[in-house]
């Protein structure tokens, strides 16, 4: 035993005499000199949380609302960006046939997008941000466009005509948004500042999980980012009908058509003892 | 599937076509003839400015997820 002891120190003195040994213990130490110096994003100042976290969609559901609030340190600007996960979708293209009539023409697919993409800022994107920053954390619709994928798209050209009308139709759906001004922030007595959104919470957005990430910003660098879930359900009998849509769609289709032929009936029977035949 | 919507189709729907049986009775064949042409005429010139005029967005729906 004392042997193996033995030999185990005089392995490490021998090493600890190296001169490799030495230098890659002063390249450790730098190392970790440095991780100390340099605040990276793993620092845990900026906190987030979605006040509306679970969002139930019923049978009178019509949207929600969503806030997001938590703490940041002083001095710097803030990005909230609320995203689904990112899948693909595929959109009919509409062109011209003949010079005249606009007709859908073919079909473009589009990668690497989420059905969902809000992105709000203290200030304008381009004023906090630097462009890789920005491309690197897919902030902002530039970076966006940067990151997604679309097929048949000959060149860059028509790449960001397409991207700029998918962001149209996607806006137009209420899905979409970017904008800024609208987080507000109050300074906190303990020396951090507080900020606080609203959002509406359109009833298109699919039941699903949704990430909300928040970024600390400073010298046009991410300084700090936090996370929170929003995630919108099916409830009830809602949740129901939309099960059996799926799992059941023949027996879906005669239930819907036996409450059409019930209603009919219904009314019917209403109108004929209302009086108005002759 | 919005049910509120679906719910107003159905209501919508029967008790509008009980209204149009009853309308339906008290109107002549020539007032009908011309009351159905008007409606078609109304949907094709909808139609030739959809497809003449240039659409707000470019694109629309196919699928994915």
């Amino acid at each position: 035993m004392h042997i193996r002891i033995y030999a185990f120190i005089l392995h490490y003195t021998r090493l600890l005499g190296s001169t490799r040994f030495l230098g890659a213990l002063v390249l450790m130490l730098v190392f970790a000199l440095w991780q100390f110096a340099t605040p990276g994003p793993a620092s845990a100042m900026l906190t987030a949380k979605a006040n509306h976290d679970h969002i139930t969609v019923d049978f009178f559901y019509h949207g929600s609302t969503v806030s997001v609030k938590g703490e940041s340190d002083t001095g710097v600007d803030l990005i909230v960006k609320i995203t689904s996960p990112e899948g693909h979708q595929v959109m009919k293209q509409k062109g011209k046939v003949g010079g005249l009539l606009w007709m859908n023409v073919g079909q473009l697919k589009f990668e690497n997008t989420p059905n969902f993409y809000e992105v709000f800022s203290t200030k304008n994107l381009d004023d906090i941000l630097a462009q890789d920053e920005r491309e690197k954390y897919v902030i902002g619709y530039p970076a966006l466009a940067k990151h997604v994928a679309i097929t048949p798209a000959a060149n860059e050209e028509e790449k960001a005509k397409w991207f700029n009308e998918f962001v149209k139709y996607k806006e137009d759906a209420k899905v979409y948004a970017s904008s800024d001004g609208k987080i507000t922030t109050t300074m906190l007595p303990n020396g951090h500042q507080e900020y606080y959104i609203l959002t509406d919470w359109p009833y298109q957005a699919a039941p699903g999980d949704y990430l909300v990430t928040v970024y600390a910003v400073k010298n046009n660098k991410v300084t700090e980012q936090a996370e929170a879930k929003v995630n919108v359900e099916q409830v009830g009998m809602v949740k129901t009908l939309a099960n059996m849509a799926k799992s059941s769609a023949a027996f879906y289709g005669f239930l819907s058509i036996g409450i059409a032929l019930g209603a009919g009936f219904g009314v019917g029977m209403v109108f004929r003892k209302g009086g108005g035949s002759h | 599937v919005d049910f509120i919507l679906a719910v107003l189709l159905l209501l919508g729907s029967t008790i509008g076509a009980q209204v149009g049986a009853v309308f339906g009775r008290k109107l002549k064949a020539d007032q009908l003839k011309i009351l159905l042409a008007c409606i078609v005429l109304v949907v094709t010139v909808k139609i030739v400015f959809e497809l003449t005029l240039t659409p707000s967005l470019l694109i629309s729906q196919a699928g994915g997820h």
